[in-house]
């Protein structure tokens, strides 16, 4: 009577199987879509970094060469500056303020408007303050004078 | 079998997964471009021959009616882009109001390069009374604010006590 031949040797690596081919595989993909998906969710809602060409923007960028950092987050969190996107909210709105300016101001010429910072040349703000408008800035709305990047109007698949 | 993965990333995955989906960015293309008008801003139109001090009266309440026609009131959820470069620029002037919805987002700072005043601040366009005026001149649009009347116009810095009319 002959002995079966063992096949088995502890050095030789045992044999994958199906269960072992699909855990590797399901590891990689689920990795692979959490990399992906936190990557994405970061650069759609949160910040992008992109490059700039084109002269439209001198001499505030210059027309190639420029990486600029896209702030996604606040916009969409805080909308327009002073929470108004329509235009009488903002009429009543700048009105009210005007009043309470001239009341404020009442020794002086009523027949004047008080413009925001807004309404300033970026060149002309003087150099102290600057991290604080910053940082005010950036817990704002979109206001006037910021700079933002639009997708292109007049591109294929816009509804107007 | 437990599936069971500890989300453990090569630095080089993330690498690799961030320039194919900064690549495919790449391809829509954006505008950058600064906000000029919002909802309810009245916009002069370039080519209307009209002036603020030859329509508006001192002390009016509104201006005439040929003065109204000329002008453009940005609708509501729009704005009114325009570049810093007006002689060489597409923008609002060409294409008209845009939605808020298109607006990708804010551009608070400069990566790169590493030169003076990274920081965008919010403001009209920078003024060439330094850079020194083109030749063509300022060919933006003159934008209104909401609620304006013909007031003269006082601007005025926020932390300084200076005033600019």
């Amino acid at each position: 009577m002959t002995r079966p031949q063992d096949t088995s040797s502890p050095d030789l690596p045992e044999p994958q199987t199906f269960q072992d081919d699909f855990y590797f595989y399901g590891v990689l993909i689920y990795r692979l879509a959490l990399a992906y998906g936190g990557i994405y969710c970061l650069s759609e809602y949160g910040f992008q970094l992109t490059n700039c060409n084109g002269p439209s923007m001198l001499p505030t960028m210059k027309p190639c060469g420029e990486i600029i950092f896209i702030d996604r987050l606040t916009p969409r969190l805080y909308g327009f500056d002073g929470g108004c996107s329509r235009g009488t909210d903002r009429v009543q709105l700048a009105r009210h303020r005007q009043q309470q300016y001239q009341q404020q101001q009442s020794g002086e010429d009523e027949e004047e408007w008080h413009e925001t910072e807004s309404f300033v040349p970026a060149n002309e703000f003087p150099q102290q303050g600057k991290w604080g408008r910053f940082w005010r800035n950036i817990r704002s709305g979109i206001s006037h004078g910021d700079i933002v990047v639009v997708e292109h109007p007049q591109r294929e698949g816009t509804v107007w | 079998m437990c599936f069971v993965a500890v989300p453990v990333f090569s630095y080089r995955t993330v690498i690799c997964i961030g320039i194919a989906h900064s690549s495919t960015h790449f391809i829509s293309i954006y505008y950058s471009k600064r906000v000029v008008g919002l909802p309810g801003d009245e916009i002069i139109l370039k080519n209307s021959h009209y002036s603020i001090a030859s329509h508006f009266k001192h002390g009016s309440p509104k201006a005439s009616r040929a003065a109204r026609k000329s002008l453009l009131r940005v609708p509501d959820g729009h704005v009114w882009l325009e570049g810093d470069n007006s002689a060489n620029s597409l923008d609002s002037r060409s294409y008209g109001t845009v939605p808020a919805a298109l607006i990708v987002g804010r551009v608070p700072f400069r990566i790169w390069p590493l030169r003076e005043n990274a920081i965008m601040e919010r403001g009209l366009r920078p003024s060439n009374k330094r850079l020194g005026e083109p030749k063509w001149g300022f060919q933006g649009s003159t934008v209104l604010p909401a609620g304006y009347r013909g007031e003269r116009i006082i601007k005025q810095y926020s932390g300084a006590n200076c005033k600019e009319s």
